[in-house]
Parts: structure tokens; sequence; C-alpha cells
């Protein structure tokens, strides 16, 4: 045990130099002139401003990061004002069908997207939302993780709450936004965050249903940039950069909605 | 009064029942109908019966992509889960320093895959760090993604560095929620480390062991980014795995019939083993 | 000017459990009824079917003269105070206050004022900016008394407003409340299973149990003249002592029989139709020591068991000749030790007798009011 302190304390430190050496080659790769040496453990020169801004000034970068901001951001949004007005309806008001829409969620959960992405394209391909802003997004407008969530968290709103809301004369609409959206505020959060960044992340929906490189994204841009430019690594480093960023800063904005998010149901009974 | 809260209820349910009865319910049954017609989106699906599956089984592709995706299932939890749970013990306990390391190792957890595989695409080039981890090493330069010796465990150690800072931290959730009296009865009753380790941490974590090789195996065998990325499941199908299998023939080959099939397939194992550890966990509680 | 609460032939089922059939209870104006009755016997639910927020099975529910039935809760003209206040905790004092009435439009200055009004009238005014997390659960009970009274209802309901506050708060809570009433002269149903609760703040007491109303009276009424064995034993603690008993008329008198003890009651004032086996219950305060004045008497002997001192009152569990239980509640340091024998006496007009159905058929106090001599009894 004595002696096992410091050692334990040097292993843990290897180990997390070990997890951040590719990130530390990613930034020297990134900051490369060229492809002279893709090692990534030493700097020569720093280019990094310089290929970002090659990057943006060339080609359609600047469109796919746009995509992928738009995307993103009207998928989080919708999935949050569609899973909190679900997730609150299930957790805390009865209307007939809500057994079904319960069930729905649990097995959507249990479902792996893979089983329903065929017809789901079939589907879209027959209404003509193939390359349309509406075909990247009506696909992940509610999620059942982002209703489960809320549902659970809704569950710990004291129902005499809302009694007492509805005794004081306001209209379930009003009680929906102005006491239950308040104190879902961190599961809707939570749902925000997670959906951002899984929308942001998103590779094969684009990939299948969008053909045209103006509604390209940036997971499907990365994916392709070896096509479009040649093999240019540290262009593509420093694009991979650029993609990583806002989901870094995102998180260590809201890292604790995301590790709640994560450990429901893990930790807590 | 409760008119009025039906109404309510079914008002803000009603855009969610939609969109899952519209992209959830009704392609799963499509999915599944699809999976017993022959089917290349011209046209209308034409009833096979049980061919797709009867190709399924005879065929050589398939039982390879199998065996990769159990390979890479294995190989992608067991060593990730060990890892995580030797660092999480120790970074479990309080202090600012810790908390820091944590921050640290919870980086490339929360990357983007995509953009972390474009990174590792370099890092496995030829003169990329990986061959010059090997060459210091002794080994040697290796064709790390298109040798089908190598390629798949090139991809197995990009994804249990992606993920295990994943699992860490949940590790250290789970045990910080234990309770630090059974930690000072065992230290009391003179366990020495590695004792209270197998026999009073391992066994309390339960819960949250089966919560990690839920989402561990599931996010596995689901697993696409990777594979299509790094290797598009070369060379020769050496890391094509169900998901990108699947994905070939609906998209490359137009095969949406046999597709839909694979995909049940894939369902019905996901499935198979969440209701394994749904009984499991639940003789465990009684 | 108004009606109060009217409650009419309300029947509430779930599914086939049928919780209250065909119920009847008036509060009228100004006044403060208070239900009390044991946990789960539907306090609550009536509470919530006259607030509107659980629907009758059948009946009819009137607020101020008005047929409410069918109406909104928030449309009812009541106020409400909550169990466990259930103040909305994102929202500053101010703003849980005004909430209502911003659901219903009052233009903003009004507002100002009513929160100015009621802030004074509850000692509030310094709380208003602070949620309800940062105050006390006194302030955090004045606050849920204030959003029932800020829209100036009709009545108001609370629901066991003081059940969650620790003993000393309670105590104090409680004596606001009664100011409070006087003060504002509103009407109020209050529902409780406390019964101290009941007996100090209710103008009247309604004691329900399994789905009907025992009785309803003054707390002097409930207590003198417990209509049912129920609430003679439900209110009282300890609870009354109840003897099984048989009756024989015995010349001008009727001789009660309860193992060895025998007592005799003028026949007079007595219902003719006394069923012939009875219940005969006496509080615990009734219990003696025995006193020879010469007056005519049934001594009662007993052993103690054990006795509880505590401090005001001692609390003596006995054990007659026939090993039945009985207790006493005697002033401090009177009465015998643990474990000896001794004699007690009841004064006769603190007797009560029920029938075989449950129902009291007789009440010693009317031998009170009748100017009768009061003979003791044991
Ligand atoms: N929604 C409901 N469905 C079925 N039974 C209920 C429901 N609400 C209350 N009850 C039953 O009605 C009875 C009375 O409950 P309640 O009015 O809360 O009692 P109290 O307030 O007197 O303790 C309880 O036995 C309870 O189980
Ligand atoms: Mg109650």
């Amino acid at each position: 045990m004595r002696i096992g302190r410091p050692l334990t304390a040097v292993a843990l430190i290897g180990f997390v130099a070990l997890m951040l050496l590719p990130l530390y080659s990613m930034i020297v790769l990134a900051s490369a002139p060229d492809d002279g040496d893709l090692s990534g453990l030493g700097f020569h020169g720093f280019a990094l401003f310089d290929n970002i801004g090659q990057i943006m000034t060339d080609g359609r970068f600047p469109r796919y990061l746009m995509n992928s901001v738009l995307i993103a951001s009207a998928v989080s949004v919708l999935d949050v004002a569609i899973s909190a007005a679900a997730g609150y309806a299930l957790a805390r008001l009865r209307f007939p069908g809500r057994a079904a829409l319960l069930n729905l969620v649990v097995i959507a959960l249990s479902l792996t997207p893979a089983v329903v992405m065929i017809p789901v394209f079939v589907m879209l391909s027959e209404i003509g939302w193939l390359n349309s802003y509406q075909g990247l997004i009506a696909p992940f407008a509610a999620s059942a993780l982002g209703v489960f969530l809320v549902r659970q968290f809704a569950l710990g709103i004291p129902v005499q709450m809302l009694h007492a809301a509805r005794v004081d004369g306001a209209s379930e609409l009003r009680i929906f936004l102005r006491i239950a959206v308040p104190l879902l505020r961190p599961a809707l959060l939570t749902v925000l965050l997670l959906q951002f960044l899984a929308q942001w992340d998103n590779l094969i929906w684009p990939l299948i249903a969008a053909s045209e490189q103006e509604l390209w994204t940036l997971p499907l841009a990365l994916s392709s940039f070896e096509g479009e430019h040649g093999i240019v690594y540290h262009l593509q480093t420093a694009a991979a950069l650029i993609s990583i960023l806002p989901p870094l800063v995102l998180f260590s904005f809201l890292q604790r909605y995301y590790v709640s998010g994560l450990t429901l149901g893990g930790v807590k009974r | 009064m409760s008119t009025v809260e039906a109404r309510a209820g079914a008002g803000l349910a009603a855009p969610a029942i939609v969109y899952f009865v519209l992209f959830w319910a009704l392609p799963a049954l499509a999915a599944l109908y699809l999976s017993f017609t022959s089917y290349d989106l011209s046209g209308t699906p034409q009833w096979v019966g049980l061919d797709n599956y009867r190709q399924m089984v005879t065929s050589d592709e398939f039982w390879s992509s199998a065996w990769v995706t159990l390979l890479y299932t294995v190989f992608a939890v067991g060593p990730t889960i060990v890892i995580a749970l030797v660092v999480a013990v120790p970074l479990a306990k309080p202090g600012r320093f810790r908390a820091w390391l944590r921050g640290l190792i919870f980086i490339p957890a929360v990357m983007p895959l995509v953009g972390a595989t474009v990174l590792w695409q370099v890092i496995y080039s030829t003169g990329g760090l990986a061959d010059t981890i090997a060459q210091a090493a002794g080994v040697g330069a290796r064709p790390w993604l298109t040798d089908s010796d190598y390629a798949i465990w090139a991809l197995l150690v990009m994804v249990i560095w992606k993920y295990v800072g994943l699992y860490v931290i949940i590790f250290v959730a789970g045990l910080q929620a234990l309770p630090a009296n059974v930690f000072e009865a065992a230290a009391i009753d003179g366990a020495r480390t590695l004792r209270t380790f197998f026999l009073v941490t391992v066994p309390l974590l339960r819960r949250t062991f089966t919560f990690v090789i839920v989402v561990a195996v599931t996010g596995a065998m689901q697993s696409f980014v990777p594979a299509y990325l790094l290797t598009k499941g070369g060379p020769v199908n050496a890391t094509q795995v169900l998901p990108l299998y699947l994905y070939n023939n609906a998209f490359s080959y137009s095969r949406f019939g046999y597709a839909s099939a694979i995909a049940i397939v894939l369902l019905v194992v996901l499935l198979i083993f969440a209701f394994t550890q749904f009984t499991l966990v639940r003789s465990d509680e009684e | 000017m108004t009606d109060g609460i009217r409650v009419e032939q309300v029947t509430k089922r779930y599914g086939n459990q049928v919780l209250f059939a065909d119920i009847d209870l008036h509060v009228q104006d100004g006044e403060f009824l208070v239900i009390v009755g044991p946990s789960g016997c539907g306090k609550s639910t009536l509470m919530r079917i006259v607030a509107g927020i659980e629907p009758v099975s059948s009946g009819r529910v009137t607020v101020g003269g008005r047929d409410v039935t069918h109406a909104h809760p928030g449309d009812r003209g009541i106020g409400m105070v909550f169990q466990d206040y259930a103040l909305y905790p994102h929202l500053s004092v101010e703003g849980n206050l005004a909430f209502g009435l911003r659901a219903h439009h009052v233009p903003k200055d009004v507002i100002r004022q009513r929160i100015a009004d009621t802030g004074e009238a509850l000692g509030l005014t310094d709380q208003l900016k602070k949620r309800p997390g940062q105050l006390s659960g006194g302030q955090r009970q004045r606050v849920a008394l204030g959003r029932a009274m800020i829209r100036e209802p009709a009545a108001y309901l609370m629901d066991e407003p003081l059940s969650n506050l620790d003993a000393a708060l309670r105590v104090q809570m409680r004596a606001e409340l009664i100011e409070f009433h006087r003060r504002t002269k509103g009407t109020v149903l209050y529902v409780t299973h406390d019964q101290v609760e009941a007996m100090t703040m209710g103008d009247r007491v309604a004691v329900l149990n399994e789905g009907e109303f025992a009785q309803i009276g003054t707390p002097t009424d409930i207590y003198e003249r417990p209509a049912t064995v129920f609430v003679a034993t439900f209110l009282g603690s300890p609870r009354m002592n109840l003897l099984g008993a048989t009756v024989r008329p015995f010349e001008e008198e009727v001789e009660l029989t309860s193992g060895e003890l025998t007592w005799r009651l003028p026949r007079k004032g007595l219902p003719a139709d006394l069923p012939e086996s009875v219940r005969i219950g006496f509080r615990p305060e009734s219990v003696h020591m025995r006193v020879d004045d010469g007056t005519p008497a049934y001594p009662l002997a007993a052993t103690v068991s054990y006795r509880e001192n505590l401090g005001n009152e001692s609390i003596l569990h006995l054990r007659d000749s026939t090993g039945r239980a009985i207790v006493a509640r005697l002033p401090p340091r009177t009465g015998p030790r643990d474990g000896e024998p001794a004699t007690f006496q009841v004064p006769l007009a603190d007797l009560h007798l029920f029938g075989p159905d449950g129902r009291a058929c007789w009440h010693g106090i009317e031998l009170a009011a009748d100017g009768q001599p009061l003979p003791w009894s044991a």
C-alpha cells in the first residue's frame, strides 16, 4: 500500500498521457504545412491557421459546416420540444393512448436504427424527401431516449403542484409551459446536448439520404475528403479538428447534463 | 376536468405519437415485410418467402460477417470494461487532481466518432504514429489497415481508445454511489487492496456492470463508422461487420429485401441479448 | 351573502370500489368545518372533488350557491392549501402569489397591489423576492396560504396543511390559522387526521369513516355525545374504555352486568327499546380514585399493570378482577403504584351506552342536563 500510492499515480498519469497522445498528434498533424512527417510527434512549423483558412475558403467546407449546424440544431430543438411535451404527458397526464405511446417508446428504445433505416429510406424516396433538409431532419425529430428521459424526470414533479396550478386557474398548456418546462430544465438540456452531439456525428443517414453535395454535413464531408481533395492528411486532420471543437466546447459547459444522461438507469435505481 | 386533461395530454403527445408511428412502428413492420421480398427500389417488392433467410444461412460472406461482428464485439467490450474498471477505482476517490484526470480521459469519448476516425486514418497511414511507435518498440512498420491479419485489431485499438473514457466515467459514478462504510469495514477487517477490489467492489458494482455491458455490447454490435471509414470492410471482408454488410447490400447492391433480412437478424440477436440481461438482472435482485 | 360549500348526494367510485355513496355536507358561510377521519377514509378525495381535481361519479357540488360540479378547478371560487405546500419551486414568493392572477389575466398594477397587501397580511413583505427553497417551514406555509387568499376565494380548502411541520411549528401555525379565520371570516373546509386540530380549530367537526359521516357537530358535542363507537374511540386519547354488558330491568331501575360488575341506572331518561346487550363506554379521565362519601357507588377493583408518568398526568393501565384492561388518567403523583391493587369509581354522568350496531343509545350527560343527582357508579 505505502509504495502503491505513488506507483498508482504514475500509472494513472501514464495512462492519461497515452489517451491524450492521439489528440496531441492531431494538433501536430493539423498544424503541419504538408504531409512530410505523419508521425505526429513533433511540430515542423505551425500552419494550423493557414490550413483552417485553406479549408474554409477552398471548396464547400463552409457550406458543410453550416449544414451540420443547421441540421443538428433543428433536430435537437425539435427533439427537445417533442420529447418535453410527450414525456411530461406520459408522466403526469391521463389521456387515451398513453399506454400505447409508452409501449411504442420502450419498443423503439430497444430497436436498432438499422431495422427502420431501409423502410424510412424507401418512404422518403417515395415522397421525394431524399436530398432535402426535411429528409435529413424529420427522421430524428424525436427520440425514444429523449421521451423516456423526460418522462423519468417528470415523474419527480409532485402531482399536488400541478393540482395547485389548476386550482390557481392555469390551463393545461400554461401548466406545461410555466411549471413543467422550467422544472424539467436539466432533463431538457441533457436531451438537447445528447441529440446535438448525435446529429453532429451522424454519418450514415446523410450518407444514404443526401447524395447532393449541397446538403452534405461535416461527417459526410470528412468521410469523402480524399475523394474531393486527394490525400492531404494535414488538411483532412485540420478539418477533423474543426469538427471536434463545437462538441468539446458544448460539452465543457454542459458536462453535468451529459453525465447525468449517461448514467441514467446505470447507477440510480 | 378529466376531459380537459385527456385533451391536453393527447395534444402534447400527438407529435410524438405521429413520429413514432411514422418513423418506428410502421418502418419496423415494413422491414419485416421487406425481409420476405425481393426489392431493388424500382417496381414493387416481390414476395419470395424465406428465400432471403435461406440465402443468408448458406452465404459464406454472411457467416464471415457474423464472425467478425462477434470478434469485434467481444474484443471491443472485454478490454474496454477491464481497463475502465481498473482505471476507475483509483480515479473515483475525491480530489481535484483526480477530477482533472477524469476530465482528460473523457475527451476522446466526447469527440465526434467521424472526426476521431479520420484522425486514426492518419495514425495508421504509412509513416504514421502507429508505425512510429511500432518501430520504436522494435516491431517495425506494418500495413495496419491493409493487411487482413492486422486490420480488425487496428480497428479495435481505436474503438477501445475512443470509448474507454466513457466507461471510466460510468464506473466512477457507480463507485461514488457505493456506501463508504463498506470500504471502511473492509479496511478494518484488514482486507488488502486486491481482496477489497474482488470481494467488495466488483460484487457491489453489479448493476453498473450490467448497464455497462448492455450499452457496450449493443453499441459494438451496431458499430458502423470505424469499419466503414477506416477499412471499408476490407481487406477481403476482414472487417466487414454486420451493419456494414447490411449497408453494402442495401445501398451498394440495391438488395433491399436481403438487407432487411439482415436487419431483422441483427434485431433478434440484440433482443435476445437484452432479454437475457434483463432476466439475469431480475433474478439477481430477488 | 353566500352559501358556503354544499356537497349533495355525492358518490365516488374507483372502478367498482365505492369510496362513498350519496353523502351530504354543508359548510355554512364563514364557518370553519373540519373533516377528520382515519387515513385512507377518503378525506382528501372528498376535498379534491370539491376542488374539481377529481370528478364526482354522481351528485352535486356548490360553492357560494353556484353549481360547480363540472367547473374547472380554477373557476370554482376556491383557494386551496396543500399538504406539502405544493409551492412552485422555480418561482419567487411573488411569482407564486401572482401565478393564479396572471392565469386569470388580472391587470399588472392590480397584481402588484394584491401581492403587497397579501405579503403584508402574512408578514412576508421581506420574503417576496425569495424562492420557496430559501424560506423556513412556517414561511412556506404562509406563502401557501397567501396563494390561496390572493384571489379572494369564496371558500378555502385545506388538506392536512400542518401535517408536515414539526410539533412546535404546528402549534404556532394552528394558532395562526385560527387567527386567520377570525380575521377573514372565510368559509373553510379543513381536512386532518389529527384529533387535536379537529377539536381546537373547527366550529364544527365532521367525522368521516368508511364512506359516511359518522357524526357532524361542534367539537364539544362530538366529544360529549359521540354518535357511534367509532367516533367515541377515534377522538380522545387514550381512547375510551369499552366494556360489554347485559341489560336487565330491575325494579325502577335498569341493571347492567359486565363480568363481576353491576351498574344501576334510573329507568327515566333511558330509551325504552334499550337492547339486551350493550357496550358501556367511559373515558380514561372519568376514572377516579374511589372516595367514600356516602353516595351510592359500585366500586371498581383493579390492579395496576403499569403506569406512565407523563409529568402533567399519569396514565394507569389497569386490570379488573376478570382481567379486562381499563385505562385511567389521573393527576400526577396520585393513585397506586405498579402492581398495586386499588379501588376506582366512574361518575354515572360520564357513561355512554352503545347498541350492538355501534350507535349510541344513551349518554350519562343527559342526567346532568336533567338536573338529577349524580350517583357514583362503577
Ligand atoms: N386514483 C385512485 N384510484 C383508486 N383508488 C384511489 C385513488 N385515489 C385514492 N384512492 C383510494 O381512495 C381511498 C381514500 O384516499 P384518500 O382520499 O387519499 O384518503 P385520506 O385523505 O382520507 O387519507 C384510499 O383507500 C385510496 O387507496
Ligand atoms: Mg389525505
